[in-house]
C-alpha cells in the first residue's frame, strides 16, 4: 500500500470519527437527546457516508485516484466546520422561542448539517479503493479498511484524552480541516504539484489558528440561544451547559434543556419535604441530584446531620460558580458533602447508610436516566437504607388523571418499586412521587404538620391545605386505580427499560398521536425476526444464477453485519452504563476499542482472503450471530464491579468490532470473484454495512432495546443474521 | 448490490415494509369512538349533503359525513352531529378553588373537577394535551360519569361546586351543559375553566347555570391566538365581555410565558382592554409558567417578570392582581380597596387568614366583589 494512500486512509478514519462525534454532541444539544434522536443522528451520517461511498465509484470513475484525493481532502476540510455552525444553529430553529423540534423536523436539519461532509468522507473511501494500481486489489481494500480503522482509533482516544474536556467543538473541527488541507499538501507535495501544496499548507496553518481561541463558535451559538441572554456556555465530558438569564432569573441548561433555575421553590419544596416529612428522625440523607437551585436549601431545613449530594458533572459546579453563585446554595454547608460520580456508581460501592435516599433526577426520558429508576438500582439503594429508611423518587405528570404512554411509565416504575420494598405509596401531583420503605411508607397529614411545626420549617407553597390534598385519599385512589388499570406493564428493568420506551411514546404522541401508537406496536414485530430465516431461504431459493446469488448473499451478510454492529454497541452501551456509569466521556474509547477490533479484523481477512472465501465468510458470520446472541450474558458477567466491567466492555466492544473487519473484505472477495471489480465492490459493500448499520441504530437503538430489552434484541439480530447468511449458505452448496 | 436483480428484490422488500407499515398505521386511526357514548350534539346547522356546521365555537366547523371537525370529539353521521365525550370522563379529581384559580369565588371551598377529551385551541404548552390534543377513542380508560352521577358524587364528597377544567369545556359543551343543571337540582353550583372561546349563543344559554367563570386569555395580540393557540382572540374578548354584562363572577387567567407573551406593552395593552370593558374589579391572575408539551426549551417564568406584569396591572388601575405559583402569601393576599387592610392570606392553595364580613372588610366594611358564601 503506497504511503500517500496509508496517510488519506488514516486521516479519512480520523476525520470521520471525530467529526461524528462532535457534530452528534452538537446535534443532541439543538434536538432533545433521547434515542430517537440519537437514532435519527446516526441514520443521517451513516445512510448520508453510504450514499457518498455508493455513488462516489461510478461518479469519479475517469478521474485519476491520485488526483482527486487531495482535492477530496480539501472539500473534507471546507465542509466540517459549516456542518457544526449548522448543527449549534439548529437549537433555534423551530415555530417559537423554546419549542422542542420533532422528529421530521430533525430528520431534516441533520441532513442538512451533515450532508457535505458526510457524502465527501464516503467518496473518499470509494477513491481509495480504487487506487491500488499494480497491487493485489482486494488486498488493497481490505489495507485501506483497516488503516482507515486505525485513524479512527487514534481520533476515539484523541476525543476521550484531550477533546471531550477542553477543546470547543468549532476548535476540533478547526483541527480537522489544517489535518485534511495538510494531507492534500503532503499529497501534492509528493506529485510534484508545489503550487496547490503551498496553498493548501498555508490554509491548514490558516485553519489551526483559530485553536487559540477566537470563538469560532459564535456564529452557531448566537442562533441556538437567540432571544434569550447567555451568561456562560461550555462542553463537558457529559455535554452542553449552559446559564441563562431572562430577566435577572438564572438557570441552568444541560444539553439544550433547562436543568433547574434559581426559583422553582413550589418543585423543590414538594420533591424534598414530603419525603423528609414522612421520616420520623431523618439524620442522613444521600441525595441524588435536584440540590442545586435551591433543593439543597430546602432539605437543610430539616435538622440532618450529614447530606451526601451527588451531582456527576464537576464542569457544571464550576459554571454555576462562577456565573450564577446563587444556584449553588447550600452547597457550602458543613454537613454537606458533594460527590462528583454517576449516581448509579455511587450507590453501588456506598458503604454509608441513610434514613432517607431522595433520587431527583429528570425523568427516564433516555436509557441513560432510566437507569434511576429500575428495579435493580431500587435494589441496590435498599442495601444502603437504614432501618426505616425510605426512598423517594418522582416522575412528572399532568395536572389531569394519568393517561396514555404516561400512565404505562408510572407503572412501569411503580411496579419496580414494588418488586423491591415491602410498601410503596404513591402520592400525586404534577410531580408525582413514590415514597417506597420496608415499613408502612405513608403517616397522617396531622402528624406531617406536626414534624413541619417541631422542625420549625417554613415554606412558601407547603402547607397543611397542601399536604391534604396530596395525601387525601380521593386522590391517591384515583392515582391507584390508574396505575392498576394500565394493564400488564413490566417492571423497569436495566436490561428492559421500557420506561424509556414508553417516554419516547409519549414524546412521538406530542407530534402526533399515530407515530406513539405505531411505536407501541412495533415491539410485537420484533418477536417475529425468527421469520426472516424461512422467507430468506424463499427469497434464496428464486435467485436462479448462483453468480448472482453469490453476489446477493455477500451483500446480505454485510448488511447483516453493519445492523449488528450498531445493535450490539448500543446494547454495550446500555449494559456499561447500568453497571459501571455513564459513559459519555467514554464513547471514545468505546469507538476506539471498536474499530481497534474492525482493523484487526480488517488485516486477518486480508490474509484470509485466498481461498474458500465464502465458506469463510459464512462460519465469521455465524460465529457473529452466535456471539450476538449470548451478548445478554455480559449483563451477569459485568455484574462482578467496575473493574469487571470495564475489563468485559472492552473485550465486547473490540469482539464485536472484529467480525466486522474480517467479513468485509471476504465479502469483497466473494464479489470480486463473481464479475464486479474488487474497487466498485468495495465501495458498494461498504455503502451496504454502512445503510446496516443506520437500520440498526434506529431499530435496535431507539425501538427494540427499550420496548423488549436487550435479551429479545439480541435474539432478534442472531436471527437476522443467520437469515442474512442463508442465500450465501445455499448459492455455496449449490456450487457443490 | 448485485446487479438488478438485488437493486430490485431491494426495493420489493421496502415495498412490502411501506405497505404493512401503512396498514398498522391505518389499523391504528381506523379506531373510532365506542357509538354507545354518542349523544346528538347542541348548536349545529344542517347544511344539506349531509353536512353540518358546528355553532359552539367559533371556528364553526363545517363537517361532511363521517368526519370530525376540530376538536375531535363531535362527528358526523348521515348530518346529525353527535358527542362522543358525553358523561365519559377523562379526568377526576376533588381540588381546592383556589387553585383553578377563584379566588374571590368561595374560598377555602373544594370543587369536584371533572374534564372530557377535546380541545378546540391547540397551545404549545398545554399541561394537560395528553387529554386536551387527544381523540376520545385514544383515551383507553375513561370513566362513565352521566351528569347525573357528577351532581350526585360532587354531593357525596360535600364540595360546593363542580369545576368543569383541565381539558377545554366548550368542546364537551353538551355534558357540562347537562351536568351544571343536575348540579343546580342537587344544590352544587358549577364553574367554567375555560379558554373563552365560544359563540354567544351558547354561552347565553349556558349563563345561567354557571355560578362563575375563570377565563384563560392567552395574550391581547391576534397573531399570538392564531399563531401559538391556533385560535382568535376576538371571540374570547367578546365571551369576558358576556360574562361581565350577565353578572356572573369572573376571574382572568394570563400565563406569563418568558419572551413570548410578556412584552411589557403587551400586558399593559390587555390589562387596559379589562379596564375599560369590564372594570377594575376583576380580579386578575399572572401565572408561572413551566416547560411542558411542546415548549421545553423555555424556563419558568421569573418572579421578577411577574411581578412587572402585576405593577403594569395595578398601575392601570385594576384593584385585584394576583400572582400564581409564586412562593410567599404577599401576592396572593386580598386587600381592602379602601383600608388596605388585608381581607384574605393565602398560602399556596390554603385561606390562613379570613378577615371579611358579610361580603365586606371586617374594619371600613368597603363591599369586596366576589361571591362568598
Amino acid at each position: 500500500m503506497p504511503r500517500p494512500v496509508r496517510l488519506s486512509a488514516f486521516i479519512l478514519g480520523f476525520t470521520s470519527l471525530l467529526t461524528q462525534i462532535v457534530a452528534a454532541r452538537e446535534l443532541l444539544t439543538s434536538f432533545l437527546g433521547n434515542e430517537i434522536s440519537i437514532a435519527i443522528i446516526l441514520l443521517v451520517w451513516l445512510g448520508l457516508v453510504a450514499i457518498g461511498s455508493g455513488l462516489g465509484a461510478p461518479l469519479f470513475a475517469s478521474r485519476a485516484p491520485a488526483v482527486l484525493i487531495p482535492w477530496l481532502h480539501c472539500a473534507a476540510a471546507a465542509s466540517v466546520m459549516p456542518a457544526i455552525w449548522i448543527a449549534q444553529a439548529s437549537g433555534g430553529i423551530g415555530e417559537f422561542q423554546g419549542q422542542v423540534i420533532g422528529p421530521v423536523t430533525m430528520l431534516l436539519l441533520a441532513t442538512v448539517a451533515l450532508f457535505a461532509p458526510c457524502l465527501v468522507l464516503g467518496a473518499v473511501f470509494a477513491t481509495l479503493c480504487r487506487s491500488g494500481e499494480g497491487e493485489d486489489q482486494e488486498r488493497h481494500v481490505a489495507s485501506v479498511y483497516a488503516v482507515e480503522a486505525g485513524g479512527a482509533v487514534v481520533a476515539g482516544i484523541a476525543f476521550h484524552f484531550l477533546i471531550a474536556d477542553h477543546v470547543g467543538s468549532s476548535q476540533a473541527m478547526a483541527l480537522i480541516a489544517a489535518l485534511n488541507l495538510g494531507t492534500a499538501a503532503a499529497l501534492w507535495r509528493g506529485s510534484g504539484r508545489w503550487i496547490a501544496a503551498v496553498a493548501s499548507a498555508a490554509f491548514a496553518a490558516l485553519a489551526i489558528a483559530p485553536l487559540g481561541g477566537f470563538g469560532l463558535d459564535a456564529p452557531g451559538l448566537a442562533r441556538r440561544w437567540r432571544g434569550v441572554e447567555v451568561r456562560a456556555e461550555g462542553n463537558s465530558r457529559y455535554g452542553n451547559i449552559a446559564v441563562v438569564d431572562i430577566d435577572g432569573q438564572l438557570s441552568l441548561y444541560e444539553a439544550g434543556l433547562p436543568a433547574l433555575t434559581g426559583e422553582d421553590v413550589q418543585h423543590n419544596e414538594a420533591a424534598v419535604h414530603l419525603p423528609m416529612l414522612l421520616h420520623d428522625d431523618p439524620k442522613s440523607i444521600l441525595m441524588v441530584s435536584g440540590g442545586l437551585g435551591g433543593g439543597l436549601v430546602e432539605l437543610l431545613k430539616h435538622p440532618v446531620e450529614r447530606v451526601d449530594y451527588v451531582e456527576m458533572d464537576p464542569k457544571l459546579l464550576d459554571l454555576a460558580r462562577e456565573h450564577a453563585g446563587a444556584l449553588l446554595t447550600g452547597l457550602d454547608d458543613s454537613r454537606v458533602t458533594t460527590h462528583h460520580v454517576d449516581g448509579r456508581a455511587y450507590v453501588k460501592t456506598c458503604r454509608r447508610h441513610y434514613d432517607v435516599v431522595l433520587v431527583l433526577v429528570p425523568d427516564p426520558a433516555t436509557t441513560a436516566l432510566s437507569r434511576f429508576y429500575t428495579r435493580e438500582f431500587f435494589g441496590e439503594v435498599s442495601n444502603v437504607l437504614a432501618d426505616g429508611g425510605l426512598l423517594a423518587v418522582g416522575l412528572t405528570a399532568a395536572q389531569a388523571r394519568l393517561t396514555g404512554p404516561r400512565q404505562h411509565l408510572h407503572a412501569s416504575v411503580y411496579e419496580a418499586l414494588r418488586a423491591t420494598y415491602r410498601d410503596v405509596a404513591a402520592i400525586p401531583g404534577d410531580y408525582t412521587q413514590y415514597i417506597a420503605s420496608d415499613r408502612p411508607a405513608l403517616a397522617e397529614t396531622r402528624v406531617l404538620v406536626d414534624r413541619l411545626d417541631e422542625r420549625n420549617i417554613h415554606t412558601g407553597f407547603l402547607n397543611e391545605v397542601w399536604l391534604d390534598h396530596a395525601l387525601g385519599p380521593f386522590q391517591r385512589d384515583q392515582l391507584q386505580a390508574s396505575l392498576r388499570s394500565a394493564g400488564d406493564v413490566p417492571a423497569n428493568r436495566d436490561a428492559r427499560p421500557v420506561s424509556s420506551h414508553y417516554w419516547l411514546r409519549l414524546w412521538l404522541s406530542e407530534r402526533a398521536h399515530w407515530a406513539g401508537a405505531w411505536l407501541e406496536s412495533a415491539p410485537r414485530a420484533i418477536r417475529w425476526t425468527w421469520a426472516l430465516v424461512p422467507l430468506a431461504l424463499l427469497a434464496a431459493l428464486a435467485i436462479r444464477r448462483r453468480g448472482n446469488a453469490m453476489q446477493i448473499g455477500a451483500g446480505l451478510c454485510i448488511f447483516g453485519t453493519g445492523f449488528l454492529e450498531m445493535g450490539a454497541q448500543l446494547s454495550l452501551v446500555m449494559a456499561y452504563q447500568a453497571v459501571a456509569g455513564y459513559l459519555y466521556h467514554r464513547i471514545g474509547i468505546l469507538m476506539a476499542l471498536f474499530m481497534l477490533g474492525l482493523a484487526l479484523g480488517a488485516m486477518l481477512g486480508r490474509r484470509l482472503g485466498r481461498q474458500h472465501v465464502h465458506r469463510t465468510l459464512i462460519g465469521a458470520v455465524l460465529l457473529q450471530a452466535a456471539s450476538a446472541a449470548y451478548l445478554p450474558l455480559l449483563f451477569l458477567l459485568a455484574r462482578g464491579g467496575a473493574l469487571v466491567a470495564d475489563v468485559v466492555f472492552a473485550a465486547g466492544a473490540g469482539w464485536m468490532g472484529f467480525p466486522g473487519g474480517l467479513n468485509f473484505p471476504l465479502a469483497v472477495a466473494v464479489v470480486a470473484r463473481h464479475g464486479q471489480e474488487p474497487a466498485v465492490a468495495a465501495s458498494r459493500l461498504y455503502a451496504i454495512d454502512l445503510a446496516g448499520a443506520s437500520l440498526g441504530a434506529v431499530l435496535i437503538g431507539a425501538i427494540a432495546i427499550p420496548a423488549v430489552g436487550v435479551g429479545a434484541s439480541c435474539q432478534a439480530l442472531a436471527f437476522l443474521l443467520v437469515a442474512a447468511v442463508v442465500p450465501l449458505a445455499l448459492a455455496s452448496l449449490r456450487g457443490k | 448490490m448485485a446487479g438488478r436483480i438485488s437493486r430490485r428484490e431491494a426495493l420489493k422488500l421496502f415495498g412490502a415494509g411501506a405497505v404493512a407499515c401503512g396498514a398498522g398505521i391505518c389499523a391504528t386511526s381506523a379506531a373510532s369512538a365506542d357509538a354507545r357514548h354518542w349523544h346528538e350534539a347542541m348548536y349545529y346547522d344542517k347544511l344539506g349533503n349531509k353536512k353540518i356546521r358546528c355553532r359552539v365555537c367559533p371556528k364553526e366547523c363545517v363537517v361532511g359525513d363521517r368526519e370530525r371537525g376540530f376538536c375531535g370529539c363531535k362527528e358526523n353521521h348521515d348530518g346529525t352531529y353527535h358527542t362522543l365525550v358525553y358523561g365519559q370522563c377523562a379526568a377526576l379529581n376533588i381540588d381546592p378553588i383556589e387553585k383553578k384559580p377563584l379566588f374571590h369565588y368561595l374560598p377555602g371551598t373544594s370543587a369536584y373537577s371533572i374534564a372530557a377529551a377535546g380541545c378546540n385551541f391547540d397551545c404549545k404548552d398545554c399541561q394537560n394535551w395528553e387529554i386536551s390534543q387527544t381523540r376520545p377513542e385514544q383515551l383507553k380508560d375513561t370513566l362513565d360519569l352521566p351528569p347525573q352521577q357528577v351532581a350526585a358524587q360532587a354531593k357525596r364528597y360535600k364540595v360546593r361546586s363542580i369545576a368543569y377544567t383541565y381539558s377545554e369545556p366548550v368542546v364537551f359543551y353538551e355534558y357540562m351543559f347537562d351536568s351544571a343543571k343536575a348540579g343546580r337540582q342537587a344544590g352544587i353550583k358549577s364553574i367554567m375553566i375555560s379558554n373563552g372561546s365560544i359563540r354567544p349563543e351558547p354561552m347565553e344559554r349556558l349563563l345561567p347555570h354557571l355560578d362563575a367563570i375563570k377565563i384563560d386569555l392567552k395574550s391581547i395580540s391576534p397573531d399570538f391566538y392564531r399563531d401559538y393557540c391556533v385560535g382568535d382572540v376576538t371571540p374570547v374578548l367578546d365571551t369576558i365581555k358576556l360574562v361581565k354584562s350577565k353578572r356572573k363572577w369572573l376571574e382572568i387567567v394570563y400565563l406569563v410565558v418568558p419572551t413570548l407573551n410578556d412584552d411589557p406593552v403587551e400586558v399593559r395593552d390587555m390589562c387596559q382592554w379589562l379596564m375599560d370593558n369590564v372594570g377594575p374589579d376583576v380580579p386578575l391572575h399572572f401565572s408561572r409558567f413551566h416547560p411542558a408539551y411542546q415548549l421545553k426549551k423555555l424556563p419558568p417564568t421569573p418572579y421578577d417578570t411577574l411581578e412587572r406584569c402585576a405593577d403594569i396591572a395595578r398601575d392601570v388601575g385594576l384593584n385585584y392582581v394576583y400572582l400564581g405559583n409564586v412562593p410567599g402569601d404577599e401576592h396572593a393576599t386580598t386587600r381592602c380597596t379602601g383600608c388596605d387592610k388585608t381581607l384574605i392570606r393565602r398560602n399556596g392553595f390554603a385561606v390562613v387568614e379570613m378577615n371579611l364580613a358579610n361580603g365586606g372588610c371586617k374594619s371600613c366594611s368597603t363591599k369586596v366583589p366576589g361571591v362568598w358564601s
